[in-house]
This record gives C-alpha cells, sequence and structure tokens, in this order.
C-alpha cells in the first residue's frame, strides 16, 4: 500500500530524512517511533503530498506522490500534529467541507460525515463551533475529517499529544477499531502507544530507520541471555557490581532495589561466567532469571547508542 | 472527453473552496466593517455629487463615486485580502489544503473569486445609486455600466494583487501592508505624470497604469479590449504569482 | 538551536531583501535607460547596485543557493523561475499583441456617439485620395483625449486614406500660422491644396469639414445692402466682421449687393441675407426677392424690432410746414420723407432714399426743396416737386439730429453726434470756410436767427445743456452758456430774433438774449421735462411735454397753469412746428401719429399715422410665406439676470431641425429682438419651423407705459395685446413646391462683432448652422444628426428633499450592512 524508496529531505543545510526506505501492506497498522526532530512529522508530509522530497520516491495504492498527486491524496487521510481546523465553522460544516474537498458528493457525504462523527463519538456536537471545543474534542474532529472519505491510508501524526490519560485511552481504543480496516501510520515519541496498537513499529532516528519489526519481535529479539536479573546476597552492592561489570560480555551493570541487572552484549551468554564469578566470591547466588526488554529499553539502546543499525532477517 | 472531465474536476473543487471561503467572509466582523466603510463613502461621494447634479450643473453620471474609488481600494484591497492566504499558514490548515486532492492554482483561484464576490455585494448593494439618478433624470446607462465594469475589474486586479501578497507571509499585517504600499506607489506614479511630463516615460506609465486604465472605462461609454485585457492580464500575473508562491513554499516549512 | 535558527533567519532575510533590492535596481536602469536613451551614469550605478545585490543574495547564504539550485529542488526552482519569467512574457506580448489588432472598443452609449455615423463612413470610403488631418492642440489641453478617440475612428474607418497627427501650436506656430490657427483645439483637414476647418470634435463638424475638403466647394452669400442693413465689413461693435471670418472657414464667401443697382440677384447665389434693415424696402426690390425665391433661392433676413413700420420704432421724428401751409413734410423712423396735404392730411408722396431712420426734416424758404437728416449720418437735399435727391452734403460723421434753411436760403446748417455744426452753401453745397463749427458736445438742435445773422445750437448729456451763438458770416462763436444742466432738446428763435428760447429734457425753459448773450433758465416743467419746442410768428410757444401733451402758451407772460393742453399723443413727441399762418400746430411723436391742432380751439383737426405702412419686405414674409413679424420687442424676465429683460436668452430649440439639433444643449442670446408668429400654412406648400423660443416669463410688448425721458423707452406694463411667451424667435421655412427656403430671426445683433465677444454662447453656431441649411444643395452631404439628450433632473429636489436623499444615501445602506453583520454575529453567539 505504501512503498517509500530511498527518500531524502533536506531543509536547507539540514537534512532531515537520509535514504528512507519502507513497506507498508494494506491493512498493517505501523508506528514510526523516534525523538523530536528524528523525521517522522517530514516523512509523513511527503507521504500526504504536502512536500516534495529532494530525492527518493513514494507511492501510495499505486500512486507515485509527485506523479500523481491528486490521486495519492485522495487515497490518504491526514491528521497533522496540528489539527487544521476551522475554528469559526461548526463540526459538521467542518467535517463536510473536508469530504467535499476529498471529492464525496451528495447524499453519501451527508451520510457518511453522520457515519464517522458517530463513529469518533462527537455526533452530539455536531453543530458547534470548533472553537468551543476543548482538546481532545478537536482531536476527535481531526479524526473524523481523515476518515470521513474512507481512505485506504491513514496517516496520523502525534494524535495523543495533550490528551489526558482517559483521552488518550479512548483515542487508541478508537485508532485498533479503525485499524481493523484501513491501512494507518502514525507516529509518536510515545512507546506504549506502538505497543498497544501497532502491527509493526519502525524506528527513526536522525532520519534514518534504525529499527523495523513487530513490536514483540523486537522485544523478543533482545531479550534472554541478553539480560537477567541476579540477586545475590552476602555481598555489598558496589562489590557486586565492580565484579560482574569486569566480566567479558557485559554492557552494564544496574543496581536496583532487589538485585542487579545485568546487560550483555547480544549474542553473548554471560550467565555462566557470571554465576561464576559470584561463587567464586563465596557470595550467595539466590536468583538468576532473564528479563525482557522493553520496547523502551531497546529504543533507548538503539537510540542513544550509535549502533548499527538493526535489519531484519528473513 | 477526457479534457472536459478535467475542467469539470477543476471547477468542482474551485466550487468547493469557493463557497467556503464566501461563507467564511460573511462569518467574520471584519467583512461587515469594510463594507460598511466602502458602502458610507461611496454613498458620501455620490451625494455630494448629487447638488450639482440636481441644478443640471452637471450631467447626471456616476463619475462622482467612481472617481475616488482607486484611492479607496488602496486601503480596501488589502483590507480584505490580508488574512486569504495568510490566515492558512498561521492557522495550520494549509496542511490539510495541501494535502487534499485539490490543486494550488485552484485554491488561489476560489479565494481570490470568494474575496471579488464579496466586493460585488457591495457593489450590487450600490447600484442603488443610480436608481436615484434614473428616477428623475435620464443618466446614459452605457456610461453606468462601463463605470460599474471599471470598478469590477479594478476591484478583481487590485484584490489579485492582495492575494498575492498574502500569499508571501504568515502574517496578515505583513500582507496588508505590503499590498497597500504597492498600490500606493502605483496610485503616486500615475499621480507623479501629471506633474512631470517626459514624453519617452509617460505614455509607458500611462500604458501600465491602473488608474489610467479605469479611468478609460469609467469617463467614456465604450468598452475598449485593451482595458479589459489589461485588467484581466494584472489578475492573471498575480494569482499566477501567487500559486507559484504557495507551490514554492512547500519546500520550506 | 534556537540561536542557529535565528542566525539562519537573519541570514535568510538578509539575502532575500539584498535580492529584492538587486532587482529594483535592475528595474531603475531600464527606467533610466529608456527616459534618457542612453546607457547613463545612472544606468550605470544601478547597474552596479543591482550586480551587488543579486551577488549578495548567492553569497550570503552560498550554501543555501547551492543547495536551492541542485537537486530536485534546484530544479523546481529553476523550473519555477523560467516558467514565471515566460508566463510574464508571454502576457506582456499578448497585452502588445491586443493593442496592435487594434480592435475598435465597443460603444454603449445610449447615443452611439462614440460610433461613426453611416453618412461619416459613406464618405470616408468616397476619399479619393490621401487627406491629412492636424489636431492642433496644446498639451495641457484636455480636449487632447477626446479627439484622439474620435480621430482614431476615423483613421480607423479610413482604411489608411486618413492619416492624423497631433501638434503643438505653441511648439511649432509656423505650422499654426500656414493654417491660420488661432487656438488650441482646431483641426484642419488638408487633401491637396484644400483645406478645411472644424473647431470641435463632434462628428458633425468634423465630418462637415471632411465634406468642405473633399468636394472643395465654395458658396456665395449675397448680403443686400441699401436700407441700413448690418454689412460684413463693418468692423465696429455693431458690424459682422467676425461671423464673416467664420463663414470663411465654411467655404462661404460673402458679397454685399444693392438691389436697386443691379436689379437683380447674381445667378451664383447660394443665398440672400438681409441683416437688419431700418429703411423701407421698395416694391421692386422685394419683387426681385421673390423672383429669386420662386426659383428655389434661399435667404435669410433679420428684422430689428421697432423697424418695417407699425408702433414699436422711433415713428416719426421730423415735421415741417411747407412756406405756403399747404404741404406737411414728415421724416419716419421708417427712412421714409412723407408730404401730406395740410388740409386734409391725405399723403401726397413718398420720398425714399436714407438708408436708415429720418431725425428731421426742413423746407427751403421757397418750398422747393426739403433738407433731411438721418441716423444713415447724411444730410440730403430732395427737390420737392419731383423727390429728386439733389445732394447729399459732406461733413457729417455720426448720426445728424437736426438741419435746416437759413431764413433767407442761403445757408443750410445741421448738427449731430459728431460734436460739430456744419453749414453749406445752399446753392452749391459747399462748405463754407468756416465749417465746421466744432463743440465739446453732442449736439440736439439748431436754430437760424429770423434774420439769417446768427445759427444757435443747443445739446450736452445728462449733467449739461450748452447753448452756442455763432455769427454766420463770419464764422465766430458769440454765446457760449451753459445754460441747463441736462440736454437741449429743442430752440426756437422770438419772432423778433431777440429771443432764443430753449427747451431741455428736465423741462427747463432756456431764454437767451442774443445781444446780450445773458440768459436764464426756468423750471416751467421740470415735473414733466420737455421734448420740443416751437414759435409762432405771433409768438405763440408750443411745447411738448414728455408726458406726450402739447401746451401752448399765448401770451409770454403767462404761466404753465394758464396754457392750453392738447392731448392726443400716446408717447414722446419728437417735433413741432406751426403752421405758417400760425392757426395750426402738427406734432409727431414715437407713436408714429401725426396730429394737426387748431391753435385757437386747442382741439384736434385731424390724425395722421404717420409712417406706419408696413414695409412691403414684412409685407411678403406675411403674404407669400405666413411669416410674421411681430411689432413688438421681447422681455424676457426669465433669463434677465445675465444681461437684461430686453434680451432674452434661448434654450429651448426645435430638436429636429439640423440648424438646431447641434446646439440644443447650449445657450444664444439676442439683444432687442422682435417675436414672430407662424400663420396658417395649411392651404400652401410650405412647412414652417419654429426654431428657437424663449422662457415662459417672456412676452412680446406691443406698446409702452410712460416716460420721463424721450430716449429712454417708457415702462412696460404686460396687458392682453401683448403676446404671451414663450414666444418664437427665429423661423425656418421651406416651400416644398420651389425648394426655397428662409430663415427668419427677429434680432440681427445676436452676430454682431460685440456679441460674438461672449464665448459661452452659440450665437455664431446657430447663424453658421443656418447658412448651411440656406445653401445645402442636393450634391452637398447631409451630414450625421447631432444627438443631445437632456438627461437633466426634471423635476429637480427640493433642497429638503436632496438633503433627505444625501443623507440616506450615504448612510442608509452602511447601517443596513452594519445591522446585518450584529445580527450573524448574535446568531453566531447564540450556536455556542
Amino acid at each position: 500500500m505504501i512503498q517509500v524508496e530511498g527518500l531524502t529531505k533536506y531543509y536547507g543545510n539540514f537534512k532531515a530524512i537520509d535514504s528512507l526506505s519502507f513497506y507498508i501492506d494494506a491493512g498493517e497498522v505501523v508506528g514510526f517511533l523516534g525523538p523530536n526532530g528524528a523525521g517522522k512529522t517530514t516523512t509523513m508530509r511527503i507521504l500526504t503530498g504536502f512536500m516534495p522530497p529532494n530525492e527518493g520516491t513514494a507511492t501510495i495504492a499505486g500512486y507515485d506522490v509527485l506523479d500523481q498527486p491528486l490521486e495519492a491524496r485522495q487515497r490518504v487521510g491526514y491528521l497533522p500534529e496540528s489539527v487544521p481546523l476551522y475554528k469559526e465553522m461548526t463540526v459538521w460544516q467542518y467535517v463536510d467541507y473536508v469530504a467535499k474537498l476529498y471529492n464525496m458528493r451528495n447524499p453519501i457525504r451527508a451520510n457518511r460525515v453522520d457515519e464517522v462523527l458517530d463513529q469518533v463519538g462527537m455526533i452530539d456536537r455536531a453543530d458547534s463551533l470548533i472553537s468551543s471545543l476543548s482538546k481532545g474534542m478537536r482531536q476527535r474532529v481531526g479524526l473524523a475529517q481523515a476518515l470521513v472519505h474512507e481512505p485506504d491510508v491513514l496517516v496520523l501524526d502525534e494524535p495523543t499529544i495533550g490528551l489526558d490519560p482517559g483521552q488518550v485511552r479512548e483515542f487508541r481504543e478508537l485508532i485498533q477499531q479503525v485499524g481493523k480496516e484501513h491501512t494507518v501510520l502514525l507516529s509518536t515519541h510515545i512507546l506504549s502507544e506502538v505497543e498497544q496498537v501497532c502491527d509493526r513499529v519502525l524506528i527513526i532516528h536522525n532520519g534514518q530507520i534504525v529499527a523495523e519489526d513487530r513490536p514483540d519481535a523486537l522485544s523478543a529479539r533482545l531479550q534472554g541471555s541478553h539480560r537477567f536479573k541476579v540477586k545475590v546476597g552476602n555481598a555489598k552492592p558496589e562489590a557486586i557490581a565492580e565484579v560482574i561489570g569486569g566480566l567479558p560480555g557485559v554492557i552494564n551493570v544496574t543496581s536496583t532495589d532487589d538485585g542487579v541487572e545485568v546487560l550483555s552484549e547480544e549474542e553473548q551468554d554471560t550467565r555462566p561466567a557470571v554465576a561464576a564469578a559470584i561463587v567464586g566470591k563465596k557470595w550467595d547466588l539466590l536468583e538468576l532469571r532473564p528479563l525482557d526488554m522493553s520496547l523502551e529499553e531497546i529504543f533507548l539502546e538503539l537510540t542513544t547508542n550509535d549502533r548499527q543499525t538493526y535489519e531484519e532477517e528473513g | 472527453m477526457q479534457f472536459f472531465k478535467v475542467i469539470g474536476r477543476s471547477l468542482r473543487s474551485i466550487g468547493i473552496v469557493f463557497s467556503h471561503e464566501f461563507n467564511l467572509f460573511f462569518t467574520s466582523p471584519i467583512v461587515y466593517l469594510i463594507g460598511s466603510v466602502w458602502l458610507f463613502l461611496a454613498g458620501g461621494f455620490f451625494a455630494l455629487s448629487l447638488s450639482a447634479i440636481n441644478t443640471g450643473q452637471y450631467e447626471p453620471d456616476m463619475l462622482g463615486m467612481f472617481s475616488p474609488m482607486v484611492f479607496l481600494m488602496i486601503f480596501m484591497a488589502p483590507a480584505l485580502t490580508m488574512r486569504l492566504v495568510a490566515e492558512e499558514y498561521r492557522n495550520g490548515t494549509n496542511e490539510l489544503l495541501y494535502t487534499a486532492p485539490v490543486r494550488d492554482w485552484e485554491v488561489i483561484f476560489a479565494k481570490w473569486l470568494a474575496v471579488w464576490a464579496v466586493f460585488s455585494v457591495f457593489m450590487l448593494i450600490s447600484f442603488v445609486y443610480p436608481l436615484i439618478l434614473f428616477s428623475r433624470g435620464n443618466p446614459d446607462p452605457g456610461l453606468i455600466i462601463t463605470g460599474y465594469l471599471g470598478l469590477w475589474l479594478m476591484a478583481g486586479a487590485t484584490l489579485a494583487l492582495g492575494v498575492f501578497a498574502s500569499s508571501l507571509t504568515q502574517y496578515q499585517l505583513v500582507a496588508f501592508f505590503v499590498t497597500m504600499g504597492t498600490l500606493l506607489v502605483l496610485w503616486l506614479a500615475q499621480q507623479l505624470t501629471y506633474i512631470i511630463t517626459s514624453p519617452k516615460i509617460t505614455p509607458v506609465l500611462a500604458e501600465i497604469s491602473l488608474v489610467s486604465h479605469y479611468q478609460n472605462l469609467v469617463s467614456r461609454a465604450i468598452i475598449d479590449p485593451i482595458d479589459v485585457g489589461y485588467f484581466v492580464g494584472i489578475i492573471t500575473v498575480f494569482l499566477f504569482l501567487a500559486t507559484q508562491m504557495l507551490s514554492t513554499r512547500r519546500w520550506s516549512s | 538551536m534556537n540561536e542557529q535558527n535565528n542566525i539562519q533567519i537573519d541570514r535568510n532575510v538578509l539575502r532575500w531583501v539584498s535580492l529584492g533590492i538587486g532587482l529594483l535596481a535592475l528595474l531603475a536602469m531600464l527606467v533610466a535607460w529608456i527616459a534618457e536613451g542612453k546607457f547613463s551614469t545612472a544606468s550605470w550605478i544601478s547597474l552596479g547596485v543591482s550586480v551587488a545585490g543579486i551577488a549578495g543574495f548567492i553569497l550570503v547564504d552560498a550554501r543555501a543557493f547551492v543547495s536551492a539550485i541542485t537537486g530536485r529542488q534546484g530544479l523546481f526552482g529553476l523550473t519555477t523561475a523560467f516558467m514565471t519569467i515566460f508566463f510574464l512574457a508571454v502576457m506582456v506580448a499578448l497585452y502588445l499583441l491586443l493593442k496592435q489588432a487594434n480592435i475598435e472598443p465597443w460603444d454603449v452609449s445610449e447615443s452611439q456617439e462614440y460610433t461613426l455615423s453611416d453618412t461619416t463612413t459613406q464618405l470616408l470610403s468616397e476619399l479619393d485620395g490621401p487627406v491629412q488631418v492636424l489636431a492642433f492642440y496644446a498639451p495641457s489641453d484636455y480636449g487632447k483625449e477626446e479627439a484622439k478617440l474620435r480621430l482614431d475612428q476615423y483613421e480607423r474607418e479610413s482604411d489608411g486614406k486618413l492619416t492624423v497627427d497631433f501638434i503643438d501650436p505653441d511648439a511649432d506656430p509656423a505650422l499654426a500660422g500656414k493654417y491660420e490657427v488661432e487656438s488650441s483645439g482646431t483641426i484642419v483637414f488638408e487633401q491637396g491644396d484644400q483645406t478645411s476647418k472644424a473647431d470641435s470634435v463632434t462628428e458633425n463638424e468634423l465630418t462637415g469639414a471632411l465634406a468642405r475638403v473633399m468636394l472643395g466647394d465654395e458658396r456665395h452669400l449675397y448680403a443686400i445692402v441699401g436700407h441700413g442693413e448690418r454689412t460684413f465689413t463693418g468692423y465696429d461693435t455693431t458690424g459682422y466682421s467676425t461671423i464673416n471670418r467664420h463663414l470663411e472657414n465654411f467655404n462661404i464667401i460673402t458679397d454685399e449687393i444693392n438691389l436697386l443697382e443691379t436689379g437683380e440677384i447674381p445667378a451664383d447665389a447660394d443665398m440672400v441675407l438681409i441683416a437688419g434693415p431700418t429703411a423701407t424696402f421698395t416694391d421692386t426690390e422685394i419683387a426681385i426677392l421673390s423672383a429669386y425665391l420662386d426659383e428655389g433661392g434661399a435667404a435669410m433676413i433679420l428684422s430689428e424690432p421697432g423697424t418695417g413700420g407699425g408702433t414699436m420704432g422711433n415713428g416719426v421724428m421730423g415735421v415741417a410746414f411747407s412756406p405756403d401751409g399747404d404741404t406737411i413734410a414728415t421724416g419716419g423712423a421708417d427712412g421714409t420723407i412723407r408730404l401730406w396735404d395740410a388740409a386734409n392730411g391725405d399723403e401726397i408722396g413718398v420720398i425714399r432714399g436714407h438708408t436708415a431712420g429720418l431725425t428731421d426734416v426742413a423746407f427751403s424758404p421757397d418750398g422747393s426743396r426739403i433738407v433731411s437728416t438721418s441716423i444713415d449720418n447724411t444730410v440730403r437735399v430732395w427737390d420737392v416737386e419731383s423727390g429728386e435727391q439733389l445732394a447729399v452734403l459732406e461733413g457729417e460723421t455720426a448720426a445728424v439730429r437736426r438741419a435746416t434753411f437759413s431764413p433767407d436760403g442761403n445757408l443750410i446748417a445741421s448738427v449731430g453726434e459728431n460734436q460739430a455744426v456744419n453749414i453749406w452753401d445752399a446753392d452749391t453745397y459747399q462748405p463754407m470756410a468756416y465749417s465746421p463749427l466744432a463743440v465739446p458736445v453732442p449736439l440736439m438742435t439748431l436754430a437760424f436767427s429770423p434774420d439769417s445773422a446768427h445759427i444757435a445750437v443747443g445739446g450736452g448729456s445728462s449733467t449739461e445743456g450748452p447753448i452756442y451763438v455763432w455769427n454766420t458770416e463770419t464764422g465766430e462763436v458769440e454765446i457760449s452758456e451753459p445754460l441747463h444742466s441736462s440736454f437741449v432738446f429743442s430752440m426756437a428763435f422770438s419772432p423778433d430774433g431777440q429771443t432764443l428760447k430753449s427747451a431741455a429734457v428736465d423741462g427747463t425753459i432756456g431764454s437767451l438774449d442774443i445781444e446780450s448773450g445773458e440768459g436764464s433758465a426756468t423750471p416751467r416743467y421740470a415735473d414733466t421735462g420737455t421734448s420740443a419746442i416751437a414759435i409762432a410768428k405771433d409768438g405763440t410757444i408750443a411745447y411738448a411735454l414728455v408726458d406726450a401733451t402739447v401746451h401752448l402758451q399765448t401770451d409770454t407772460g403767462a404761466q404753465p397753469d394758464k396754457d392750453i393742453v392738447l392731448s392726443g399723443h400716446t408717447d414722446v413727441i419728437w417735433d413741432l412746428a406751426f403752421s405758417p399762418d400760425g392757426s395750426r400746430v402738427v406734432s409727431v411723436g414715437r407713436d408714429n401719429i401725426i396730429d394737426v391742432w387748431n391753435v385757437d380751439e386747442g382741439t384736434l383737426d385731424y390724425m395722421i399715422s404717420g409712417h406706419s405702412a408696413v414695409d412691403p419686405l414684412l409685407q411678403y414674409l406675411e403674404n407669400n410665406w405666413k411669416i410674421r413679424l411681430n411689432d413688438d420687442i421681447v422681455i424676457d424676465l426669465g433669463t434677465a439676470q445675465q444681461f437684461d429683460e430686453f434680451t432674452p436668452i434661448v434654450y429651448t430649440y426645435d430638436e429636429f431641425s439640423p440648424i438646431t439639433a447641434p446646439i440644443l444643449n447650449q445657450y444664444t442670446f439676442f439683444p432687442d429682438a422682435r417675436s414672430i408668429t407662424r400663420l396658417d400654412t395649411s392651404a400652401s406648400s410650405l412647412s414652417l419651423i419654429a426654431l428657437a423660443l424663449t422662457s415662459s416669463s417672456s412676452s412680446g410688448v406691443t406698446s409702452w407705459g410712460e416716460t420721463t425721458d424721450p430716449y429712454t423707452v417708457g415702462t412696460y406694463g404686460f396687458d392682453e395685446a401683448d403676446i404671451p411667451g414663450p414666444v418664437t424667435l427665429a423661423v425656418s421655412a421651406e416651400d416644398l413646391e420651389s425648394g426655397a427656403r428662409l430663415v427668419v430671426v427677429g434680432d440681427s445683433d445676436f452676430v454682431s462683432n460685440a456679441m460674438l465677444e461672449y464665448s459661452n454662447f452659440d450665437n455664431s453656431q446657430f447663424f453658421i448652422k443656418a447658412v448651411e441649411w440656406l445653401t445645402e444643395s442636393e450634391d452637398s452631404i447631409e451630414l450625421p444628426p447631432v444627438n443631445f439628450e437632456d438627461r437633466r433632473f426634471d423635476p429637480q429636489f427640493g433642497l429638503v428633499q436632496l438633503r433627505l436623499v444625501q443623507i440616506s444615501a450615504a448612510c442608509l445602506m452602511p447601517i443596513a450592512f452594519i445591522v446585518a453583520g450584529l445580527g450573524v454575529w448574535i446568531t453566531r453567539r447564540s450556536r455556542r
């Protein structure tokens, strides 16, 4: 459904995205994950036809965003980070206007507007001026306008920013619902969101994709031998940290309330060495168990260390 | 066939944006303020000329109202157009328009049409004044027609300039001053020709001057295709430039 | 991050401003180059600034520039730039093409005033050779734009045969002089060596000038003279020299003709003009005119009020009894001397010859000759028997007031406006050596002493009334006495020749002793004023008072209350004469009446309505053309504020006549006019059109009220005899069978030199259009009609109404609009 090849974009001298490539199949709900300034919004803007890339191509449902802009845009429903609303219009008028812009005609359109407002739960406020709505409601109206023309692809840029937790939860449920029938690309820097909602995650950093996989697959890859918890008795935490930290293959040792977390290099099982070291010191090895890596940690790892891009195999 | 389909689509898009903009105009108090000021001034000038017309000193025509119109538009045009494009940028709704399946030129054209239509509403209301002339006298209808045509086209041209200025920036005030400044300079240039007459420059200035083409239409009951062509050209040029501006600004955001 | 952005922004602003300056400088360079025709210092500087600006744009942020011109963005940028330039170039090219195409503008005016009529396009298509049009306009002349517009139309339609050039007459005085162009706004047409002029840019004028230059025809206008008419060679205020020049511009050649001398109207005459005759026409002349018109000729007849008979003129101004008492001679304002049988008042004869109104007649002592004076500035002597003119005495140069023979028959003396006394030998008609005797005032009256040794004259002004007496032998002045304080109107010697009695206009009667030279004036009739005095041989004095009565004083010492009063006249009495035997006294006056009174009984013997026979010219007009020149004077109160009530201003014209259609919106005025009545033409082949009408507050006054000054008309009161306004002042007539055409106007001054000075009136246009219509032939082009709509407010708004309309126009709409806005605002608020 979405194909991106070698996408590059400069703002003056600043390279915002660097030779980006990825594919999104129909029906997938994909998350763009990355810190601020990573290039998420830029990529989305290119996909939705807002701005042209300096290099590379992007196609939506087979239509190139540069060569066939109208057809491509027609198939995209876009909710930008700054929800574009006309404050002096009513909710209904606004969504209807967007529907019109996306070539919907009556009588289908009128029904559809009602439908989509109902879907996002704003049907009761259909005749209210947008200026009178709260942030959460506005967000929902924004989603409505993205949905109203039944696009093949939904592109949502940081859709839950600024919402309170309750609203956030509601919104995510909406997206989950929506995701059943549309291809969705949403961007966020909130990991839990991606975990909960997305089928696949693309991690972006400095304009490049540094990781791409299903959320659980990503977690799975980096778990097990990679990270484990050790509980040691009879020893001072600093000493433990020092001993274990010095072992080859150990990256990191963190003390916590109930023990020590050891992070070791990929592909290296340091558990035997650690156990041996502890026993050798006459300390009590009370517990040794593997830890799952949260997406957050993966994320941080990937993004704070200048590591090689982790590529999916197979 | 394909061609007509394409035209049809464009017309539809234009129509949609047009009616949106047009309605938007009439929901803001600004338009009513500007409109009433314009009607007051137009009516005022007309009223002033009525005295001389009444006594038969002057022929009954609308020149009293039309003459100061160019000067009025120096302030009217920026006031009406300043928010047209700039606000979309300010608001963030430019993202909506840029990503919707509408072309840049369709948006610009529709916006200009909308503000021109708003002005046309003001103009229509002012039709009451020539009615006063007809009630008691026998004015030349041809002259009144060309007068309004000149006003309509001149307004269209200054408004197109305003649309262009609005497309340059996100700050309405900047757009306002750019439009007003440009119109003021043009108007002053015309006034200068009355003082400085150089056989080389003056005819050129007269050719490109908004005022002279306007005067041609307003003061004589003839429609010269050159004058009409001039205004159409100005409108086309500025709408084109505004469209280019929109396309250019996509690259940097 | 922020700081970087700031620097970025500043740099950005800098580079764009730099580019802007660079482009503006480029524009300035172009302007300077065009203006100065070469690449001057100003251009160089601009070019330099321009280059600096563009360089700045590139260099200030070189990287941005480079990245802007490379890659897809660069491609886009370049494409946009080229497209924009290309687009602008195309637009400019299209515009220039449009200009080149020179498409005819669409004329939406109601009267199609910007479109050439069929007549003009037809004429242009018939152009057989190139015609050059030179439009002389000063650069500051606002009419230049309109001239360009119209002449463009001609040029366009002419298919290249007609070329137009605009010339500044001040910049090229030689060229202006060559074509005798006097003012800006003149257009000269030239084809070969034919030229014609137009002085306005209406289609009518331009096509007229074009036609004249193409056809090169001349037309001949003959002005009839011999009756005191205005002449084209007259350069004084009453002359027609100015209008003559206008006629020349229209290829109309003027000439004078005296019908009595030539006996016929020349064959090449396209029309004749009769411009304000004061003396009557003879039947012979009328016959010539009639024959000419019957052949399809054309004439313009301009008639002054009070001429041609009737009662509104000056009437009868001079009277004299023949020495034998059998004949009474009168001199009338109609230019004739009439002789009447003194016994019964029958008319015996008419003597014609003067070309203007008579002022005095006197018999020679032997009764065989009559001397007469006139405002035609001549003194003439006639043979009573044959009526032949014996002599025209030379010496008078202005209107002559009085003349008489000396009692011994040797001398003839005359006085008049030229402030001198002329004395001739009555036999040789040669002036005396001492003649003329100059005086410092205009003279009104004279009298010889009974012994012919002295001659007394009197005259003056409204402030003085001196009397002078000379010795007729030596010519030396003997008395010079400022006896009265207003002008002396009449005088007579006492029968013994000792005393000279004089009557002044203020009613004072003077008595001057000839010997001593002393005298006094008594205010005998100070409350009425006097206009004439006569003394019978027995000493009876007759006074004519300004109240139109004759008072007889039979006793030298008698007071006015003892006078015998003779009433009968209705207007000022100009002259009195006693019969030689003193039994009768005759009075004549402005009312055109000759009253013969019985002195002893103080009654009227009989009355003659003197010179009121209608001029054959007026009779001819009435009988043959059904046009009556009314015997009235037009008083217009509606237009009196411009000049006076005797000068009607006309703005109502016939809409369709080609004479008046071009001036429908203009004003004309007619100083001292008479009205015209169209009579029933149903039994004839005549078509009469009233061309010009006065306002509704006007009237043709047929009689005067009282006056206190002989030289001013009396008051006028409107009565039933008057002709109510609006009255017709000009009429055009056409005999549909013979094709003869006539234009009759009740005034001749409207195109005199002095009146044409009033440039905001269209008198000359009216005259010229009439001449053009009269001289039109089958060959001449029918010029396109001029359409003038009267667009004015009718009825006008009253002041209160006007203010109401003005205020509502200015305020109603805006208020309504604001109310609408408020309504919208409120409804929106409620939506929340």
